[in-house]
């Protein structure tokens, strides 16, 4: 699903609710049967450690921690041991096997990407958001890792919700949302 | 949290603010570990010793004899005494003669401490102890023969040491060790001669407490009855200042480090934000966050504690080494209070600096990952107020007293307005200057950012601040007083001049072309009432000399060199008297108090016309009461005088005390000497701790330069965006650095010249001089050391490319 928008149309507004990462003035959101604005944070971070994977404009990776590590992370604050194997696995899927142990900035922009994917399906979360991912790599690189998310994607059978300004990017998803001042409209064709 | 946390904390600690955080952590406990740990020993050690030092428990000290009544009560009472008396005389032998320092003591001498004799023996009648230098200057050795006096003594060794010897006033002669029943046979000591008793007491504390108030009422004038606790010489008031100045150094140190961490935190805390704020959207709980935090800064305080321990005690090993043998005492092992207490600081140090950084960290929302704009509101006040209220219990539990905590507390917001609105003027006059591009944009993001430029330039104004004002207060203590003595500093002083001796002398010493001080005749004379009111007779008082005991009584017609007046006019119409200012404060005296004196039993009288201030350090003859002719022209004077003895002229000393065998010379070589060996000690001891707060100050202005890079990181990108090229971002944190820098020093030098007027007559006594030299070395220095930390800071160095990419993904 692609979510479409010009700048401050309410696209990361919508995101942030939807991970809980906000809560909404007004309705409702549900993940997994549950009530996001009935939960307090903690219960939030709970939630979002379970159903939901995530993939930024800007990567996020913690410089500190390897590549392997950051693929870790999110596993390991769920307190779940001996994943190394699941993450080295992903590490594989990304192309990125002989660069585990390299930090972030050893990296270059469209691989710390690829770490970012591998460490987004860590936690096999069915709901996985992704804010313009290839916003910040050029087009060649954007295109790989389009390929790569999409066929994660399939493989893993999560839901994808992707912020983007590219229509191109946008008409490859199955479902295209367009928001416009705060109101969704359905694409079609 | 599983084995990955561990790598985190590790990791993080290890990086830019939060190492600084920990090196500062550990300076903070070195500072103040060191010095407490050398004022701990030497405390100790003086418990212990201080009795040693003056051979017994209690002393009782006069110009006239003890009354014998008295010292059968004593006796009665269980106590043990030791009588002693020490006068000087000319000691004779194979034709040449020495003027000696002669005590004679009887075999109970010493209660505490060891008197070491070569070879060992007793003092027993018949024989003489001499010191190596008279053993030398008398050309004598064992067995050889001493005249003293109508007696012939025999030389039974080498007097090595004596433990008293430090209170002995005729320390600076040569001394002799007789025994004392050897006294009355030499017929020395006459109706008149100036000899000082000395009988120490050894017994229980309750006895001798209760002894003394028996004999309180009983005590003459002049006599002084004394514990080990105190001494008034220039060297201890030098040793004194000196511990004054290490506790302020060390409260420095604490200070400045302190700063430090206080802006490796914020740096951190900010930039920490978006890290947390993604562990936060990975799932991360706060109560994970919190312990993870805790973890990280408890490690940080383990490690800050154990390298500040480590160095304290070096430093303070170092300290104890400098200081030499000016510490001639052994020294007990380390207490364990020293210890605590930095460990106690580092604890509550952490504690009070983490607050709000913490709340900031874990309040911050996880929405951050999508809009870098928000975080956690804190109100701005809380930082300075947790920053303040801390640093006020601080010190007031390191300093144990509310009001110096409230000073300090009040000196430092002074000290920061001050710092922040000189800052901010030059900022505004150097913004009317103009210039390039990039001058403008270093003003402009000053300008913009008001309250951080502010704090910025505070931080490093008051690190320049801090450590110019020890440099300053250093030189004034330990370079000050030799530089006020010039190289003709009086050396010798001639007293017991008779009156038909002055002239021949002064002719003497105009032939040798030596310049002498003015000649003063000398009465002596004690002060018995103020405005006919007896004056307190508790001789006891340790208010310092001036009432009770005999005092050194002259006149003249000018105001001697080296005083000033204070108050009233100088005078020379009959019935007046000029007064030393501290004793008239002691005494509380004004001008127009009629002061009543006894003079061998006569009493006169004068009126107070004016005060002066006396420098006692001067070595030249100085007078508590300098009174009009008059007043003192019926009593029979002897005169007294100084001057400086070259070396080579040392022939001189011996001719003249041949020719005038009844003048007393005393050679303060000794003392200067002395006095220059323990303040070069000194002085090398405030290095090590000098060069700690130096440290402490660079490190705050490394702190600084860090944490401005976070500030600036936004703008930076920007411009990097807007295709601004790296020497243009350089060029404009240069100008950024160098006005700082700049200004910075300039406010630092303007509140160290306002500091040092205040502290240095208030705390240390000694005069106010300007000090020029600060004000273009402190702008140069702040500006240079900005500049030069900056390229070390990382931000200019290397491959701006690199470390703008980092920035514009948001972590780095």
């Amino acid at each position: 699903m692609a979510l479409l928008g010009a700048s401050g149309s309410g696209k990361s507004t919508l995101l942030g609710l939807l991970a809980g990462l906000d809560i909404a003035s007004e309705g409702q959101i549900r993940i997994g049967g549950q009530e996001l604005s009935s939960l307090d944070e903690e219960q939030r971070a709970a939630l979002r450690s379970k159903y939901i994977g995530f993939v930024f404009q800007s990567f996020l990776l913690l410089p500190t921690l390897t590549a392997l590590e950051n693929v870790m992370l999110p596993a390991d604050l769920q307190g779940r041991a001996g994943n190394k194997k699941r993450a080295l696995l992903l590490l594989e899927q990304v192309g990125l096997r002989d660069r585990v142990h390299h930090f972030p900035t050893q990296l270059s922009g469209g691989e710390q990407q690829r770490v970012a994917i591998a460490r987004a399906f860590m936690t096999e979360p069915e709901l996985l958001l992704a804010d313009e991912p290839t916003g910040n790599l050029d087009h060649h690189t954007g295109q790989q890792i389009i390929e790569l998310l999409f066929r994660l994607n399939r493989e893993h059978g999560t839901t994808l919700l992707m912020v983007t300004h590219d229509e191109a990017l946008a008409s490859r998803c199955q479902r295209r949302l367009l928001m416009n001042a705060g109101h969704l409209e359905e694409q079609h064709g | 949290m599983g084995s990955l946390s561990w790598a985190l904390i590790w990791r993080e600690a290890s990086r830019g603010p939060l190492r600084l955080f920990m090196l500062a952590l550990a300076l903070c406990v070195a500072s103040i570990l060191s010095v407490t740990l050398v004022a701990d020993r030497l405390n100790n050690a003086l418990k212990v010793s201080g009795r040693e030092y003056i051979a017994a428990d209690r002393i009782l000290t006069g110009s006239r004899a003890a009354d014998l009544a008295w010292l059968e009560e004593a006796e009665a009472r269980g106590l043990q005494i030791a009588p002693g008396q020490s006068f000087s005389s000319v000691l004779f032998a194979n034709e040449r003669l020495h003027l000696a320092s002669v005590r004679a003591v009887d075999r109970q001498f010493p209660f505490y401490g060891e008197l070491q004799l070569s070879p060992a023996g007793e003092v027993s009648p018949g024989t003489i102890w001499l010191s190596a230098r008279l053993l030398a200057l008398l050309g004598v050795g064992t067995g050889d023969k001493v005249e003293l006096g109508n007696l012939t003594l025999t030389v039974a060794g080498e007097l090595v040491k004596e433990p008293d010897a430090g209170f002995s006033p005729f320390l600076l002669a040569p001394r002799a060790l007789i025994h004392l029943d050897d006294v009355a046979a030499s017929g020395i000591i006459m109706e008149g001669s100036r000899v000082s008793y000395r009988y120490l007491f050894k017994g229980e504390q309750d006895t001798l407490d209760d002894f003394y108030g028996w004999l309180r009422p009983q005590l003459q004038p002049g006599q002084r009855w004394r514990g080990a606790d105190d001494a008034d010489t220039p060297v201890a008031r030098s040793i004194g200042r000196a511990e004054q100045f290490f506790r302020l150094a060390s409260l420095t140190g604490v200070l400045l480090g302190i700063l430090a961490m206080a802006i490796a935190l914020g740096y951190f805390s900010r930039r920490e934000q978006d890290r947390i704020a993604l562990l936060k959207t990975l799932g991360a709980g706060r109560r994970q966050l919190f312990r993870w935090l805790s973890r990280l800064l408890a490690g940080l305080l383990v490690m800050g504690s154990l390298l500040g321990g480590l160095l304290g005690y070096g430093l303070h090993k170092l300290i104890l080494l400098a200081l030499g043998d000016t510490l001639d005492i052994p020294l007990p092992p380390p207490s364990p209070a020293p210890f605590l207490v930095a460990a106690g600081l580092a604890l509550l140090t952490t504690l009070m600096l983490s607050v709000v950084p913490m709340v900031r960290l874990l309040r911050v929302p996880p929405l951050r990952v999508l809009r870098h704009e928000s975080e956690a509101r804190i109100p701005p006040w809380w930082s300075a107020a947790t920053l303040l209220g801390g640093t006020f219990v601080l010190s007031w539990l390191f300093a144990g007293e509310l009001g110096l905590a409230a000073g300090l507390l009040l000196g430092l917001l002074a000290l920061g307005a001050v710092l922040g609105a000189s800052c901010w003027l030059l900022l505004i006059l150097a913004r009317r200057l103009g210039g390039g591009i990039a001058f403008r944009l270093a003003f402009g993001r000053l300008q913009r950012a008001r309250l951080a430029t502010l704090v910025q330039f505070g931080g490093v104004a008051l690190a320049l601040f801090l450590g110019t004002l020890l440099w300053v207060v250093r030189g004034e203590l330990v370079d000050g007083f030799l530089a006020r003595l010039p190289a003709d500093t009086p050396n010798r002083f001639l007293i017991n001049i008779a009156e038909q001796e002055r002239e021949p002398i002064q002719q003497r010493l105009r032939e040798a072309g030596l310049d002498s001080s003015q000649f003063y005749p000398i009465v002596r004379g004690r002060l018995t009432g103020i405005n006919g009111q007896s004056v307190n007779r508790d001789v006891d008082s340790a208010q310092g000399g001036g009432q009770g005991r005999e005092l050194n009584l002259t006149y003249t017609e000018a105001l001697p060199v080296g005083n000033r007046l204070l108050q009233g006019a100088w005078s020379n119409t009959p019935g007046g008297v000029s007064v030393e200012s501290g004793l008239a404060e002691r005494l509380g005296l004004a001008i127009g108090d009629r002061l009543t004196l006894d003079l061998a039993g006569q009493q006169v009288s004068a009126e107070v016309r004016n005060l002066r201030e006396v420098d006692w350090d001067s070595m030249r003859p100085n007078f508590y009461l300098i009174f009009s002719p008059d007043v003192l022209a019926d009593y029979s004077a002897t005169w007294l005088a100084s001057f400086y003895l070259p070396d080579e002229l040392s022939s001189f000393e011996i001719s003249l005390i041949r020719d005038f065998p009844t003048i007393t010379l005393f050679d303060v070589e000794a003392l200067l000497d002395q006095l220059r060996a323990v303040l070069a000690q000194v002085s090398r001891a405030l290095l090590v701790i000098m060069a700690l707060v130096t440290t402490a100050s660079l490190l705050v202005l490394l702190a600084q330069v860090e944490a401005t890079l976070e500030v600036r990181r936004q703008e930076l990108v920007l411009l990097r965006t807007l295709g601004a090229g790296g020497k243009l971002i350089t060029a404009s944190l240069r100008w950024e650095w160098l006005a700082a820098g700049l200004a910075a020093g300039f406010s630092a030098a303007l509140a160290v010249e306002l500091c040092v007027a205040v502290l240095l007559p208030w705390w240390l006594e000694l005069p106010w001089q300007p000090h020029p030299w600060v004000w273009p070395s402190l702008p140069l220095l702040g500006a240079v050391l900005l500049l030069l930390t900056g390229r070390a800071g990382g931000i200019v160095k290397g491959p701006l490319a690199v470390r703008l990419r980092q920035l514009a993904q948001g972590l780095g």
